[in-house]
Parts: structure tokens; sequence; C-alpha cells
């Protein structure tokens, strides 16, 4: 049994994987809304993503927040910190920050345009190995919210008047609105749509998943 | 096509990722079912995965409550000894001109994780006792799609990094609450990885009776 929901005549229910026949409007067992494939997915997606993009220049030009000490004012960027704990020694603290505010945010970007890129057209990256990569940039989302709250830990606890005070900058914000933006841009991307090409190419994927293809196969944890 | 094709049983599921038609049975504890196409994660089954749940809950909301009743972290530099509390965190940010960062952490970090916990416990309650009110429809949908969106062990991730940041400027007291918040992001995890949806779904299935 090799058959897609649609070409059966039914729509997969996101939240509790039940058929309803198509055009039901609502899950037949949780009452979740239905539809085929997520409403102009693509289209939602790269608005998203063009959105974050735009955003992802405040949140490195500017401070992410601002150091008054001994009555001397001190900028930092998302860089810039990395930098400063990087030559402080703090080398496994750098590396979180420059993988969580710098690498994951822009592998995300990278990985949403790639997915919708490649959505219809002829492939070189097989639809198991794009599954992998959607997989990969739901779970990294929220991580890159790290710096954020680290700039929010330090504005509320750094403050004794007149000696040390921490301000967050502009960069904060533009950075949450960054990473809220490209988990948007993964959850409007319908993941079908990877599988969909492989049935408009004629049938049956010549892969040797298929010939275990008895689905739901199970396994042991 | 009919209301259930001649391939489609009790059993038949669809893939949420690839949209494959598949068959997922009763699984014994520590058994998963994936798609055969796409290798998606259908179900996993746990040993009384509502006693995990339920007493993982509530030993989060309990160790939560905590959290929030003592110092978080206390530092001191310069003869000054600053020591601040969970909600505190939120009142500065906000005091600071940051309303929108005040909002946001306290949204990803407090709220949600706190409306999905007792989501948990009611829900898993009712089901312990096989019984399931209809108003509870809603809640449990929102449940698996809240999740997405609470940021506790990242939260957990983003208290480290400051404090290596704050030891090179200040001396540093780790409070009771800085450890409860630690437990509460564990306990959070351990009992939200108990809940599986299809299990879920199907329990409530068979204990309204009929399908709508």
């Amino acid at each position: 049994m090799t058959i897609t929901a649609r070409e059966a005549g039914y729509d997969v229910c996101h939240t509790c994987l039940a058929l309803s026949p198509t055009g039901t409007g609502h899950c037949i067992r949780c009452g979740s809304h239905l539809h085929d494939r997520i409403p102009d997915s693509l289209q939602r997606t790269v608005a998203l993503l063009i959105a974050s993009v735009v955003l992802y220049l405040p949140a490195n030009l500017l401070p992410i927040m601002t150091t008054d000490q001994f009555g001397r004012s001190v900028d930092s960027t998302i860089i810039g910190g990395v930098v400063l704990l990087w030559n402080m020694g703090s080398y496994p603290v750098a590396l979180v920050i420059l993988i969580a505010s710098v690498l994951v945010p822009i592998g995300k970007i990278l990985s949403v345009a790639t997915l919708c890129w490649t959505v219809g057209r002829h492939q070189t990256i097989s639809s198991r190995q794009r599954t992998t990569l959607y997989r990969i940039t739901e779970f990294i989302g929220k991580w890159s919210m790290v710096d954020v709250f680290v700039v929010a830990i330090l504005v509320a606890l750094i403050q004794i008047a007149g000696i040390i005070v921490i301000r967050p900058g502009g960069a904060a914000l533009a950075f949450a609105g960054v990473v809220i933006l490209t988990m948007l841009a993964a959850e409007s991307f319908d993941p079908r749509l990877i599988w969909d090409d492989e049935a408009a190419d004629g049938g049956t994927p010549g892969t040797e998943e298929q010939a275990t293809a008895q689905a739901g196969q199970r396994e042991t944890a | 096509m009919a209301e259930s094709g001649p391939y489609l049983t009790e059993q038949t599921i669809g893939c949420p990722e690839c949209d494959l038609l598949g068959e997922v049975g009763e699984l014994n504890p520590g058994e998963r079912a994936k798609c055969a196409r796409c290798g998606c994660v259908l179900s996993v089954c746990f040993e009384d995965p509502y006693a995990r749940a339920w007493s993982f809950s509530v030993a989060a909301l309990v160790v939560l409550a905590i959290a929030f009743s003592f110092p978080f972290l206390s530092i001191s530099a310069a003869g000054v000894t600053n020591s601040m509390t969970l909600v505190q965190t939120v009142l500065y940010l906000a005091q600071y001109g940051a309303d929108a960062i005040a909002f946001l952490v306290s949204l990803f970090v407090i709220l949600v994780p706190l409306v999905m916990l007792t989501f948990m416990v009611v829900l898993t309650t009712a089901l312990r006792a096989n019984r399931f009110h209809p108003w509870l429809r809603a809640p449990t949908r929102w449940l698996f799609h809240l999740n997405a969106w609470s940021m506790v062990e990242v939260f957990a991730i983003g208290v480290i990094v400051s404090l290596v940041k704050l030891a090179a400027m200040a001396k540093v007291t780790l409070g009771p609450s800085f450890w409860a918040y630690l437990a509460f992001t564990v306990l959070f995890l351990v009992a939200f990885s108990a809940m599986d949806r299809l299990s879920v779904w199907r329990d409530i299935e068979r204990l309204s009776g009929d399908r709508r």
C-alpha cells in the first residue's frame, strides 16, 4: 500500500494523524482545521523569509546591549560579544553564542530558501534528504533565542546604580524578530510539497525504502 | 471516494510530513512507529504514559512555584549586593524600556510552559480516570501546537551563558530558584515527551464513544 492520502481522497490531520474525506474542513477525530496542503505555503514561507532577512541587518548592526560603567558607555553587537568572550578565554560560551546567534539563523534562512527553491524543480537532493533538512530546521529554530535571553538576564541582574548598568539595545528586539519570523517560516512550509514531486514524476520513486513500504514500520527504541 | 475506502482500516493513518497512508496498531512500551517513506515518527509508546506525564507535570509545577518564590541569582560588585527573582527579571526589563522583550521572555519562558503544564495535568487526570469531557478537546489540540513555542530549555542554556559572562564582572551567588528552574526544565521536558499525539487522540476517541 504505497498511496498517499491525497490520492485516496483524504486529508491528514496535523494534530492527530486521522484521515478525513477531502473537503470535510475539520478533522473528524479532533476537530482541527484541515486542508489538503497548507494554503499558499510557498508564498507565505518566502514572504516571512524575506522579512527575516531584512530584520537580520539591524540585528547585527545595532548594539544588542549597552554597558554603562564608571560613567562610560560601551555598546556591544552580537559579533562583538562573541569576540569579547573569545578574547576572555571563554571558548565554549563564545562557541555557543556563535552557533546560536550567527550560524543557526543564517543556516535556517538558507535551508528554508533551499526547501522552497527545490519544490517543483528537477532534483539533485533526494526527498528524504530534504525532509531531514526540514526536520533539522524545525528542531533548531528556537535555539537562536539564547542571546536574547542572555541580554534579558544581564539587564535584569546588573543594575547597581552609579557603578554599572546594562541596558538592552535595539538589536535584541530585531534579533528576537528574526528568530520568530524564521520559526513561522519553517512552520508555514508544508513538507508534503517535497514528496508531491515524487508522485508527479511518475508514481514510484526508485529508492530502496520502497521495498519495505508496507507502511508503518515498527522499531524498538 | 466513499467514507471509508477499500484499503482503510481502523488503524490507517496518514503521515503528516509526506502524506503517505500507513497502518499503526497497538504498540508495546519502548516501540516506535515510523513512516515507511519519510521516516517521520508517527507514534511512540511508553510504559503507563499518563501516570508519567501526570506525575512529572505536577512535580514541574511544584518546582516552578519554588523558582518563583526565592532569589534566582545575586551578584556583588564594589561592595554592593543585588539579588533578583524571576519576576524581577521581567519587571526590570519593562522598566528599561524593553517592554517587548519583557513580554516575549515571559511568554516563551513562563506563560507557554505554564499553560501547557496546566493542560497536561487536567488532561492526564481525566485520561487516567478513563473519562473525557468535550471541553478538553480544544486545549488538547493547543497543547501539541504550543510545544514549538516553549523555550524552557533554551532559557536554561541562556542562564548558564550569562553566568559565565557575569563571573568576569562580579561575584555571583546562585540562589535556590536557579536550581529549582533547572529541575523544572528537566521535569517539563520529560512530562511532555510522554504525551504521544496518536495515542492521546485514539484514547480520547475511545472515551468519547463516537467520532465527530
